[in-house]
């Protein structure tokens, strides 16, 4: 279905090319590139006729970022998005960083919230110790420092 | 250090980690300040505080979902433990250090009494400049009916665009004086009457989006607002309804009784809901001149939504001079099918004669159609369900229509045979080298299929379960052909 879907459109309606930092280009619908408000206002500001350079952003997360908008684009029913959002940002945790460094600078609101969200989940119903584990955060406290945060907000802790 | 165990987490810009946190409990935010010095101020630039009925009742869950007499009996430590909880509320916001986008708080009436809740919403609006805020008022003993209104002028305030109130008394308009930037109201269970909610709205005078959910008091609803772009009205029991507002664009129905006139004045409606799930039998021809009224009136509908009441059907009153079949061709075509209809979604179908006739008379008389969904319900009689499934090959009026029958419930015997019948279609459309968008739709069928049929068992039906596979079969062969094609 997939090539069906891209031979339709390449010559119905505009293509934004889009540059990643390694020299990548990826050709976009422009209905799809412009949920980013970052490559929105770069096409306004003239960019739109040749590439437009995202240095910002390497090859391979720029792929899954315009994976994305292509999808959300695509005028799936939500349910079907639901589904296919939660494939998408179940990855690597690195990945997920990029993900999310890209999505703040390529402003796409809607993709940061998931990603948020994503880690947000991973973080809940752990305790601080499994969450230091989980991301590899050091903890660089002294123990009365630990301590005297426990007991400042003591109820959070209960 | 081994790179898998690097902190990646920590390095990400702040702004993205108050981000993360915005999406923690108010606890699990507070919590992660113990981390690393890095986070240890994090959570106090989140964009969002929510203080639950969890966060309430936190110490004290034991007594609180507990039955009432025990409650009764434990009244004096829960009204300590509570009032410790919105001590806290008040603290977590003060160390809070940039501003609120969204806070929600739930109280009890004590801490209107108080004047603490009028503290909080001032210190919200003035120093945090809250944007989004939701309040509820939690009932601890039935017989605690609140009956304090909220000071004069409390919702003044630049920034706030979304307001929720829920379990309120709300008998006089003054809170929302000069309330000018609020753009969405939501009321859940709030007693009020008909002048103040005309008063409400009218104060509000850049409202586009409000709803209003099962509130007392209004008898009849009036509201004239020419901003008004959404407006939602769900669990109501009402005694007239009179709508003006020039740019309202949706209009849902929920569970609302209006046992006199209703009168919608609304020439931009772009999409309807009308649901019924309430206790009373509706008869189902008030629930078709009421479709029938709205697709006359507005000419520019894009997207309906019906809802069908699962059991209620009153005795049929149409008395027409001819049969039922013929109930829409005797009607002439409106404006809003022939041009703009564009998305129907129908819920509970159990496949009776009046639904079928619509959904047929839908199918092939409205050309611009895209989505028609079918969400068939539990209770489908077995010839209800063979024709619900023979829809998708009525002639289409338009190209591009994309049918989708959904059954509700696993497990029934007709919902299995409405599957039977899916799954032969989606066969006949595979085999019959259909455009590519009716083969996603054999996909999705094919999907649903499986769902339901492998617990169900094979031996159950006998002859029909074995027509069910080899439905299946046809389709993997089929796929295994089109894979092996292209690839």
């Amino acid at each position: 279905m997939a090539s069906s879907e891209s031979t339709t459109t390449s010559t119905t309606t505009k293509v934004l090319r889009l540059k990643s930092s390694d020299n990548e280009i990826f050709g976009v619908e422009e209905k799809a590139a412009l949920q980013s408000e970052t490559i929105k206002s770069l096409a306004e500001d003239g960019y739109s006729e040749d590439v437009i350079p995202l240095f910002n952003v390497e090859k391979k997360t720029l792929a899954k970022i315009v994976e994305w908008l292509n999808k959300h684009a695509s005028g799936s029913s939500k349910e079907e998005l639901k589904r296919w959002d939660a494939d998408f940002v179940d990855v690597d945790k690195d990945v997920l960083y990029d993900l999310l460094l890209a999505s703040n600078y390529l402003n796409i609101e809607v993709l940061l919230h998931q990603l948020a969200q994503k880690v947000a989940d991973m973080i809940k119903g752990k305790k601080p110790e499994e969450i230091r584990q989980l991301f590899g955060i050091k903890n660089d406290f002294t123990p009365e420092e630990e301590a005297e945060i426990r007991r400042e907000n003591a109820w959070a802790f209960e | 250090m081994d790179i898998a165990d690097a902190d990646l987490i920590s390095n990400l810009p702040e702004v993205l980690l108050s981000l993360i946190i915005s999406h923690l409990s108010v606890a699990e935010s507070v919590r992660t300040s113990i981390l690393s010095r890095k986070w240890k101020n994090i959570w106090k630039s989140s964009s969002c505080l929510h203080f639950d009925k969890k966060f309430l009742t936190k110490s004290c869950t034991d007594i609180y979902n507990r039955d009432e007499p025990f409650r009764r009996f434990y009244r004096k430590r829960l009204h300590d433990e509570i009032s410790q909880a919105t001590g806290l509320v008040e603290r977590v916001i003060d160390s809070h250090e940039t501003k609120l986008v969204t806070c929600s708080i739930s109280h009890i009436q004590d801490d209107f009494k108080s004047g603490l809740l009028a503290r909080l919403i001032k210190n919200l609006e003035e120093k945090k400049r809250i944007e989004e805020l939701f309040l509820t008022c939690e009932e601890l003993f039935v017989s605690d009916k609140l009956q304090c209104n909220l000071p004069a002028g409390i919702f003044f305030c630049r920034t706030l665009r979304v307001l929720e109130l829920n379990g309120y008394w709300l008998k006089d308009a003054s809170p929302f004086e000069g309330c000018r930037n609020l753009v969405t109201l939501s009321l859940k269970s709030v007693s009020t009457d008909d002048q103040t909610l005309t008063r409400v709205v009218f104060n509000c005078m850049f409202l586009e989006d409000l709803s209003i959910c099962s509130c007392t008091g209004i008898k009849r609803m009036e509201i004239r607002d020419q901003n008004l772009k959404s407006l939602k009205l769900k669990d109501l029991e009402l005694e007239g309804i009179d709508i003006n507002a020039k740019c309202l664009s949706i209009l849902v129905l929920d569970s609302v009784l209006c046992s006199l006139n209703m009168q919608i004045n609304s020439p931009s409606l772009l999409e309807f809901g009308f649901s019924f799930d309430g206790g009373l039998a509706q008869k189902s021809t008030q629930i078709y001149s009421r479709i029938i009224d709205f697709l006359e009136r507005c000419c520019g509908l894009l997207i309906l939504n019906i809802s069908i009441p699962p059991r209620s059907w009153g005795p049929s009153d149409w008395e027409l001079p001819y049969p039922t079949f013929m109930f829409w061709e005797k009607r002439e075509l409106y404006d809003s099918i022939t041009h703009s209809l564009k998305v129907v979604g129908m819920k509970g179908f159990c496949g009776k004669e009046r639904e079928i006739i619509f959904a047929k008379h839908l199918i092939r008389k409205a050309p611009m159609l895209r989505r028609f969904v079918i969400e068939c319900d539990k209770n489908c009689s077995e010839r209800g369900a063979r024709e619900t499934s023979a829809l998708p090959l009525e002639p289409r009026a338009s190209i591009n229509l994309f049918i989708v029958l959904k059954p509700e419930q696993v497990g029934e015997s007709v919902s299995c045979i409405a599957c039977m019948y899916m799954e032969l279609y989606s066969a006949l459309i595979v085999f019959g080298a259909l455009p590519p968008s009716l083969f996603s739709y054999a996909l999705k069928s094919f999907v649903y299929a499986i769902k339901i049929t492998i617990p169900e068992g094979l031996c159950l039906y006998g002859v029909l379960g074995l027509l069910r596979w080899s439905g299946i079969g046809i389709i993997l062969a089929r796929l295994v052909w089109l894979i092996h094609c292209n690839g």
